[in-house]
């Protein structure tokens, strides 16, 4: 790996470096979680973006990236085909890592977020704090938080020394750093082959972009987020709670009852097994809110539910419960938030 | 006569007239199309509002349909258009008196929480519907059901020793109580058992208990034919007292290898699962006689394990058979019973109208008890399969009928059964019922429809 | 082919969870120890590849306390050959970094063609070990698949990548790790519980493997633990044809709208 070009500014040396790893999708755009994670790094330090972008897109995601509030960003161009699983993001963050010295690296919690956290551990021999909720520093340094067994315990949790690797549970930090000119700074790949020796790596043998057919949050980050259950009997029915999520420009989930029942997709699936969410509104429409489903939803701001079943145990944990037919409380809701303009 | 004025005898927040709600208590597990809509829905909290609810109903002609947890297989408690269902979910106190083990519970009470308060005193509550964890005590009464363990244990109406009952006048009577031994009158008690909430509103009941049973050794045993299975049924129920003996047919036994790839023997034609809770050197005995029979009835494998935890993964076949067979289609669900040396014969008679009919027949057995649940499997979507599935489901309790057999064992006649009722019992006995019925409720207006057919009962 | 499937034990999630307040480490005695429902599809990709490979064998590898030898048997009887459990004092509260050198140390000491690994575990929710196992042995990894293929030389799949999906293929030796898109595991049957009493199974202390948990690397050590306050319910209302309405004005009010 070279560096081509190098632009190293007047810096306040004394705050720490935090190094976030930015994913950025084919179009070029950075993911919805760049804004928390920098937000996040921003409490802790100067947060120091590295970005990995389509061809001729990288400038553009680390200005994005600078709107977020990136200090600084590294930016490396390659191609998702052909190239080695983990390995090129790796690269770029090491290089990052190397030309830094971070005190943390945030990288999201996510499947390609993880991959890069734990290859990082081990070759650096740092220690990990995994699916974290939340970070500040004392004077030890840095601090994670964590929300044990579906939430039903927090911890924190902290390096004995060295450099903290933290991978970020989507959707759980408020804090937003402000937009900053980042001093970006270019690193050139080696091709694919990079570093690894050969049969040590996966290789991505064909990317798939996914076509979106809608244009919903995704339910990670969204702020209002609607699910269905299997209260809502059908895959017809299901599309209630579409119809509720788009009126509000909500994320659509489901529980995991509807999605074995066929009624949603696995992604869309809420709990314990499946996606954890934190929205400041969690409307649940006919489910009946088993401990599995809570754990990925109770730490939701607010929570309303539609249940048939008065003795639901969703209503335990809902600021606002309707024993009713979400199929005659729905329709009145949006009838009435359009009539009120909102 | 609107639902206001029966809000005004009752207690505040028992009486549900919003349609939503009142949705959940219209279905029991029969899934009854022709369920109707309730005027309203009562959930009572003690047998003063079961009384003035009677009452209520009573004076003005209103049919009362009484509930437990909406758990029934036969439309026992189908709601009735215009009437009042009578909910006993909130009515669910247990009180456990160890020095006479008995228990005093609200008929709302499940049937595993009256277990598990009995178990805090080392006691036992045997009767055990496969609905165990869902099921009302109340309902239990009302079905006298059954379960896997009545082979050795006996059924509900064993274990009740005294009911107060709220009668179609409003009346509470108490009948019976905590003596094993009471010959006093005659045995009213044992005549609402069973009654499907058609005689009375039982929100009392005193149930017997006995000690915790001892940990089970479990056996299980394939056969090439079902002639040898049903012979060993017999040779074994013949000669030993084991604690569960259930059957399973090679429908069954594929339909649950599809849904747990557990490994079972797809060619066998049968499966038994046994267990012996006797204590533990003479449970292992018992069971060895048991596989010595099996053996001399050419099955083919026999397992045992006298680990609990074990023998709990080898009953989940057993258990899982009713979800397995479900996920093939919807399931019409039949509970015939023949005295045992008949179970070959109806469960060969099942198997000819399986193939007569062309409709998949999945035979599960309390074999032991006799009592079989053949399932017959249907496509919903296929209206000509549909009805053949409802022939052949008429067809099996008429088999039932000529072997000698009951059309129900534990699940109760309910709506869905009625038909067949006068077939079985003989028009004496179905002129006895009627006369009971007419003799303590004579506006009929307890559970209408269900068990007697109401304009014969006029007649 | 040598397959060994990673297997943990965990608190029911079904039932209470719980962490002792003093120490941050689980209560054991608080809930039901079961074999992780993820754990569960890694075996069966396992088995049911081993059920149609010419020679193909399934060493089971579990690092937890003593209970986990019956999970270990239980997954022996869903059809695993052998099993094989590292025990010691000196894991309690082990770290990622502690519990990935000893799962590779254990590896190493199995010998493995292929290492397969449910994606995130139910009570830590890491999701980091199957990859740190692979980067200290040197392998590839392979992560998250939700659809496995293997052969005799490599093992391939599709998972999720940042705007859509690639398919990926490593050689063996490899790690694994599998997400719930993978079929539902096989139940025990009678026959496999029967047979897992024979089977052979192995265990293991830090010592035999040569790890030294006490090592001055960089560990996470936790710092505090604290009951989150339960959630209470709020407002309860029963739709007498106006709630739509009335959660309309609840929403506005609240600026949720």
């Amino acid at each position: 790996m070279t560096m081509v070009e190098q632009n190293t500014p007047e810096r306040n040396t004394s705050e720490p470096n935090i190094l976030v790893f930015l994913p950025v999708l084919p179009s070029g755009e950075l993911l919805g979680s760049a804004a928390e994670l920098l937000g996040a790094a921003s409490a802790l330090g100067t947060p120091v973006g590295v970005i990995l972008a389509p061809a001729g897109k990288g400038h553009a995601a680390a200005e994005a990236a600078g709107q977020c509030g990136a200090a600084r960003v590294f930016t490396a161009e390659h191609k998702v085909t052909g190239s080695l699983l983990t390995t090129p993001y790796l690269e770029v963050v090491a290089a990052a890592w190397e030309a830094t010295g971070p005190e943390a690296v945030l990288v999201p919690n996510d499947v390609d977020g993880r991959d890069i956290a734990a290859l990082l551990s081990v070759r650096t021999g740092s220690a990990i704090a995994s699916d974290v909720v939340g970070v500040h520093r004392d004077e030890e340094g840095v601090v994670a938080h964590h929300s044990v067994y579906g939430s039903g315990y927090t911890t924190e949790s902290a390096p004995t020394h060295g450099t903290l690797i933290i991978t970020l549970r989507e959707g759980a930090v408020d804090d937003r750093a402000p937009a900053a000119e980042p001093v970006v700074e270019t690193l050139e790949l080696n091709g694919a082959g990079l570093d690894e020796p050969p049969g040590t790596a996966a290789s991505i043998t064909e990317f798939t972009e996914s076509v979106e057919a809608s244009t919903r949050p995704d339910l990670r980050g969204a702020k209002t987020v609607v699910s269905g259950g299997r209260g809502l009997g059908s895959k017809e029915g299901f599309e209630l709670a579409g119809q509720l999520a788009d009126e509000l420009g909500a994320g659509l989930g489901a529980s995991r009852a509807a999605v074995d029942a066929g009624y949603a997709a696995h992604s869309l699936q809420v709990g314990q097994t499946g996606v954890t969410v934190t929205p400041d509104l969690y409307i649940a429409l006919g489910i009946s809110g088993a401990v599995q489903h809570q754990a990925g939803m109770q730490t939701a701001k607010t929570i309303v539910a539609v249940n048939k079943d008065p003795e639901a145990p969703i209503f335990d944990i809902a600021d606002f419960g309707i024993v009713g037919d979400a199929f005659e409380v729905v329709p009145q809701l949006i009838e009435t938030l359009r009539a009120k303009g909102q | 006569m609107s639902s206001e004025e029966l809000t005004s005898v009752l207690p505040e927040g028992r009486v549900v007239t919003d349609p939503a709600t009142m949705d959940g208590y219209r279905w029991d597990r029969a899934n009854d199309p022709e369920a109707g809509t309730p005027l309203a829905v009562v959930r009572a909290e003690s047998t003063e509002d079961v009384q003035a609810t009677v009452r209520f109903a009573a004076e003005r002609g209103i049919p009362v349909v009484p509930r437990g947890a909406g758990s029934g297989l036969s439309g026992g408690s189908t709601a009735v258009a215009g009437g009042i269902v009578l909910s006993m979910e909130r009515m669910r106190q247990i009180q456990v008196d160890p020095l006479t083990r008995t228990a005093v519970v609200q008929p709302g009470a499940f049937n595993a929480e009256v277990k598990a308060a009995a178990g805090e005193h080392g006691l036992w509550y045997p009767p055990d519907p496969s609905s165990f964890e869902i099921c009302s005590i109340g309902g239990n009464i009302a079905t006298n059901a059954g379960g896997l363990c009545c082979v050795k244990y006996g059924v509900t109406t064993d274990y009740v020793l005294g009911l107060e009952v709220v009668l179609a006048d409003g009346r509470a009577v108490r009948l019976g109580g905590p003596r094993l031994k009471d010959v006093a009158g005659l045995d009213l008690t044992k005549l609402f058992i069973g009654s499907e909430g058609t005689l009375g509103v039982v929100t009392e009941i005193t149930l017997r208990l006995i000690p915790t049973q001892r940990p089970p050794t479990t056996l299980v045993a394939t056969f090439k034919t079902l002639d040898d299975s049903t012979k060993a049924v017999l040779a074994i129920s013949s000669s030993m007292r084991p604690s569960m003996l259930e059957f399973m047919d090679n429908p069954t036994i594929n339909a649950v290898e599809d849904a747990t790839k557990m490994g079972l023997d797809r060619d066998a034609a049968a499966m038994l699962v046994i267990q012996s809770d006797e204590p533990a050197e003479f449970a292992t005995k018992e069971i060895e006689l048991i596989e010595g029979l099996c053996y001399q009835h050419n099955a083919e494998e026999v397992f045992y394990t006298a680990d609990p935890d074990e023998g709990k993964a080898f009953v989940v076949a057993r258990r899982m058979a009713i979800p397995a067979v479900e996920q093939k289609g919807s399931l019409l669900l039949e509970d015939v019973g023949v005295p045992l040396p008949r179970l070959g014969d109806l469960v060969r008679g099942i198997e000819a109208i399986s193939q007569n009919r062309d409709i998949v027949i999945a035979l599960i057995a309390h074999a032991g008890d006799g009592n079989t649940h053949p399932l017959l499997v249907f496509d919903p979507s296929d209206e000509d399969q549909k009805q053949r599935a409802h022939t052949a489901y008429g067809e099996v309790m008429d088999l039932a009928i000529e072997l000698g057999g009951t059309i129900t064992g534990e699940h109760g006649v309910g709506r869905l059964k009625r038909p067949w009722l006068a077939d079985y019992i003989g028009e004496d006995a179905l002129d006895l019922n009627h006369r009971i019925k007419r003799a303590l409720d004579p506006g009929n207006i307890l559970n209408p429809g269900a068990v007697l057919d109401p304009v014969a009962l006029q007649t | 082919m040598k397959i060994v499937v990673l297997v943990k034990e965990v608190p029911d999630s079904y039932g209470e969870r719980k962490l002792n307040l003093t120490t941050g480490l689980a209560e054991r005695e608080a809930s039901e120890k079961v074999l992780d429902e993820i754990t569960g599809r890694a075996v069966e990709v396992a088995v049911s590849y081993a059920e149609s490979a010419q020679e193909a064998e399934v060493a089971l590898l579990a690092v937890g306390p003593a209970s986990a030898e019956a999970t270990l048997r239980k997954t022996l009887a869903m059809g695993g050959d052998s099993a094989h459990h590292v025990v010691d004092e000196g894991l309690a509260g082990a770290d990622l970094t502690l519990t990935a050198e000893v799962i590779a140390a254990a590896l190493e000491r199995i010998g493995f063609d292929l290492v397969i690994a449910g994606d995130v575990s139910s009570d830590g929710t890491g999701g980091l070990i199957p990859t740190m196992v692979a980067q200290r042995l040197g392998t590839a990894h392979a992560t998250s698949l939700d659809a496995v293929e293997i052969t005799d030389s490599a093992v391939a799949g599709e998972r999720a990548a940042y705007g859509g999906t690639v398919r990926v293929q490593a050689p063996l030796p490899a790690v694994v790790s599998v997400t719930e898109r993978l079929p539902d595991p096989r139940f025990p049957g009678f026959k496999g519980i029967m047979s897992a009493k024979k089977k052979p199974l192995e265990t293991y202390t830090l010592a035999d493997l040569g790890v030294e948990a006490e090592a001055d690397v960089p560990r996470s050590i936790m710092l505090s633990v604290s009951e989150t306050p339960a959630r209470m319910s709020g407002e309860k209302i029963t739709d007498d044809g106006d709630a739509g309405t009335r959660l309309a004005e609840y929403l506005i009010q609240r600026r949720l709208v």
